[in-house]
């Protein structure tokens, strides 16, 4: 399967899509029972968190207003609720235009994180946010 | 093909599919299995969202060796032609 343009915006879209339904289940679920749906396959089998666990809980709570709030549930939330907002946006707009921007933005950033200078930060960084998780007992 | 790619060709790495397979199963949610063959974006992905709620952790199980496969290839292809 390789991966063209309209694969990679298809795929993005559904993901978004996706998305926004699984936000929009767990906020009409939080207002009735003030949680989240669990759906972490490693919390499940060992009953610890993993890294990107409580981002559903963190993107709730900046909806609320709660910036901080959010920040200190899971910093991830906020990254996911970035790309979650461009990615359609840049979608259409490369779609109107003919443009493959974002899918040559896509694989030059392939391109970067995958040099180990820039991907031995970043995998110290998740590492420290699942020992956070672990700490805050998500 | 002449011999000087055949050399290339014997020392280049390979993923080996049932390697990914059991990463995917032990570990897919974090997206290592796709880290590995190369599709750093997907992997990305895939530790944001959980295995993607789970749900494509487990489509991962029954796609990694395939997709493991693929890239060998094209890896293949990139030396000979």
């Amino acid at each position: 399967m390789k991966l063209d343009r309209n694969k990679l915006y298809a795929f993005l879209f559904i993901v978004c899509l996706a998305g926004y339904f699984w936000l929009y289940f767990n906020i009409t679920k939080t207002a009735v029972d003030h949680s989240t749906m669990g759906v972490c396959m490693i919390k499940y089998g060992t009953n610890m968190p993993c890294p990107s666990c409580g981002s559903t809980r963190s993107i709730v709570s900046l909806i609320e207003g709660n910036f901080v709030e959010a920040l200190k549930i899971n910093p991830l939330g906020l990254i996911v609720a970035a790309i979650m907002l461009f990615t359609p946006l840049w979608i259409v707009v490369d779609l109107i235009r003919k443009k493959n921007s974002l899918f040559d933005f896509y694989k030059k950033s392939e391109g970067y994180l995958k040099k180990p200078r820039y991907a031995f930060p970043l995998v110290f960084l998740v590492l420290i946010n699942w020992v956070w998780n672990i700490v805050k007992g998500l | 093909m002449d011999d000087s790619k055949w050399v290339m060709l014997s020392t280049t790495q390979f993923k080996d599919p049932t390697t990914t397979l059991i990463i995917s199963i032990l570990a897919g949610s974090l997206g290592i299995d796709r880290f590995m063959i190369g599709d750093t974006g997907l992997g990305i992905g895939k530790l944001l969202t959980c295995g993607g709620f789970g749900i494509w952790a487990i489509i991962d199980w029954f796609m990694i060796q395939k997709a493991t496969r693929e890239k060998n290839m094209e890896k293949i292809q990139q030396l000979i032609y």
